[in-house]
């Protein structure tokens, strides 16, 4: 690589932490926002013996100046120290690590999905531009774009488990009854398979298929409309009359040419909504009883257990952030273009 | 050269005709775009169902009627009741002002604050646009949703508090677009030339810099709005932002939630339409919007 993109590269980095300790900022804001006592929200209701709470106190700096306790806030942070669950009574962080796993599963494969029915549809749309099939995906990927996804959710498991009877029960990662796989990576999907057990991944996949297509589709929507008006505007060019002329076929002009070049903007959009699905899928979550951080984030909420609530939140923008970043960087790889900006 | 700049200055001064055929120009082109008109047509129907809410429905949408739960839709409660009693369109139909109006104070908030801090940092450059840009990428840096629901649960439930918080993960967007419109203006000859013959900023803003703003900012807050109905939804759905019995659409999922595992769908199923047919309505006018803008697709006809 060239010595701009590695100046691209840097400065992207060097703004990284300072996004970083933004998000903190921000997080720690919210914290004095809540009414009350900090300690008695660090602490929850175990926050009755004063000696307890005068060493909390004193932990998180509580009793000093505010940016004093910003300093103790970010060096608990650093040390995974979030505060206290008042519902399930364990450390945040014990409690986010446990859930994550199941998270980044759901969020992997409805990036899948995003992917195998996104690509595909935009293709189709920007090379049959104007057509009955070019109309139809469009309008499906309006429609994605323009519903409540917990709404759609609610109706797949309604029409799909309650009425027909034919999608898995709406009861998280497995049913109630299912026996999960021994604990090794947290992943059931590459737990199951670790135990050797291929019955219990094939229903571990089945029960991630419905959240994880209701996930993909407001993404499937962006991506069909951005690859769609690339496409069109690509299979303009001179270069791509050169193929036709050449003789190749549509598959090759369509897929390897015009794709290729198509790509790029959608690459960041494609990131976005990788980073996104770690956190925009609280509600999908909550729909399906999926035992991830999405879920843990707002039965916090309900609860008024507001440590989860602002841990959760650290969480997400984080990942959300450090994605966003190795996405640009894909980017200044596929585009030479960007690097001079 | 100097007087080929006055006449510059002079003839981008007094382009008010020619700005008119362009209008009019536009909105023909507007007209023939079915797809946005189609937007248009189901946000009018939406505004004067709003507006009409109290003389139209034919229920009180918050009064309880024991005697008539749970009802399917038939004949006098064409889209059912819910579990106490209350009739779902009227429901619905008042539920339309609440979300029309968050949408339009969030959207209207954010757009407010953070186009005219986008372009004085576009305008005035250096420090100030350093510190007001990294603040709107500290705010772009959490998932609208997720922002929205953190800033809302710690100010507690309301329909203020969660027009509040949208309004602030939306500002940045505005902040975005101001900054990058004026950047794209503020180099040009016509307001090099403005500046040289004397014009004070505040006039340079407001002649030549707001104009190009302002049509990437509506394109934004057309399609804006659609999302913000969106997150409102959300929002409420958990049990931020309307409280019961206001009859939000979110809300109005959330209760009849329960009600889909005894097979009552109509609850829960029609202020999702609802939902889903304003958002419909905005994006398509939204796109529409987009495509007359684009100067590109002026080039073409």
């Amino acid at each position: 690589m060239s010595v701009s993109v590695w100046r691209f590269v840097l400065r992207r980095l060097l703004s990284l932490p300072f996004i970083l300790v933004g998000i903190t900022v921000v997080t720690f804001a919210l914290m004095h926002l809540v009414p009350g006592d900090p300690v008695r929200l660090l602490l929850g209701e175990a926050a009755t013996d004063e000696r307890i709470l005068r060493a909390m106190r004193q932990q998180w700096g509580l009793d000093r100046p505010v940016y004093i306790q910003y300093v103790h806030y970010l060096r608990n942070l650093a040390r995974g120290e979030m505060g206290r669950s008042i519902r399930s009574g364990r450390p945040v962080a014990h409690d986010l690590a446990r859930y994550l796993p199941a998270t980044v599963e759901l969020g992997t494969l409805s990036f899948l999905i995003t992917l195998v029915l996104g690509i595909p549809l935009g293709v189709l749309s920007g090379a049959r531009a104007n057509t009955a099939a070019d109309h139809a995906s469009r309008l499906a990927s309006l429609l994605f774009l323009s519903m409540p996804s917990f709404w759609f959710g609610l109706i797949l498991v309604y029409v799909g488990y309650y009425q027909l009877g034919i999608l898995p029960t709406p009861t998280g990662r497995l049913g109630i009854s299912v026996v999960p796989p021994p604990d090794v990576t947290g992943f059931y999907l590459v737990d199951s398979l670790l135990a050797g057990d291929l019955a219990l991944w094939a229903r571990v996949l089945w029960h991630l298929l419905p959240p994880a297509f209701v996930l993909s589709l407001a993404s499937v929507g962006l991506v069909v409309r951005l690859l769609r008006s690339s496409m069109v505007e690509i299979l303009n060019q001179d270069y791509v009359r050169t193929a036709w002329a050449k003789g190749l076929p549509p598959r090759g002009v369509f897929y390897v040419h015009a794709l290729r070049n198509a790509l790029i903007p959608t690459v960041t959009v494609l990131g976005i909504q990788f980073g996104g699905l770690f956190g925009g899928n609280v509600l999908i979550e909550t729909v399906f009883a999926w035992p991830g951080v999405g879920l843990y984030f707002v039965e916090s909420i309900q609860w008024l257990d507001y440590a989860p609530v602002l841990g959760a939140t650290v969480l997400i923008a984080t990942a959300f952030v450090t994605v966003n970043f190795l996405v640009d960087l894909t980017y200044a790889v596929l585009d030479p273009r960007i690097r001079y900006q | 050269m100097r007087s080929s700049i006055r006449e510059f200055a002079i003839s981008s001064a007094s382009r008010q005709p020619e700005r008119v055929a362009v209008g009019r120009l536009l909105v023909r082109r507007f007209r023939r775009n079915r797809l946005s008109m189609l937007g248009l047509a189901i946000l009018l129907v939406w505004i004067v169902l709003a507006l009409a809410a109290p003389l139209i429905s034919p229920y009180d949408p918050v009064e309880v009627h024991l005697d008539a739960r749970m009802l399917p839709p038939a004949r006098g409660h064409w889209l059912g009741t819910d579990f106490y009693g209350r009739d779902i369109l009227s429901r619905i139909l008042h539920g339309a002002r609440y979300d029309l109006l968050i949408a339009l104070f969030a959207v209207g908030v954010a757009a407010g604050v953070g186009a005219p801090l986008g372009i004085l940092a576009g305008y005035v450059g250096g420090r100030l646009d350093d510190l007001i840009m990294r603040v709107m990428d500290i705010i772009i840096a959490f998932p609208g949703l997720v922002l929205a629901m953190a800033l809302a649960s710690v100010l507690g439930p309301g329909l203020e508090k969660a027009i509040l918080a949208l309004a602030v993960v939306g500002v940045a967007g505005y902040a975005r677009i101001g900054r990058a419109s004026t950047l794209s203006v503020r180099e040009e000859t016509y307001v090099e030339a403005a500046q040289a013959l004397g014009a004070s900023d505040a006039g340079i803003l407001a002649k030549h810099i707001a104009p190009n703003v302002i049509s990437p900012v509506v394109v934004r807050a057309t399609l804006g709005m659609g999302f913000t109905v969106l997150l409102a939804a959300s929002l409420s759905f958990i049990g931020l932002g309307a409280q019961p019995p206001t009859p939000e659409w979110g809300a109005m999922i959330n209760e009849g939630r329960n009600q889909l595992i005894t097979g009552r769908w109509w609850v829960s199923t029609f202020p999702g339409l609802a939902i889903m047919s304003l958002v419909l309505g905005f994006n398509l006018l939204g796109d529409g919007i987009r495509d007359v803008l684009d100067p590109r697709g002026i080039v073409r006809m």
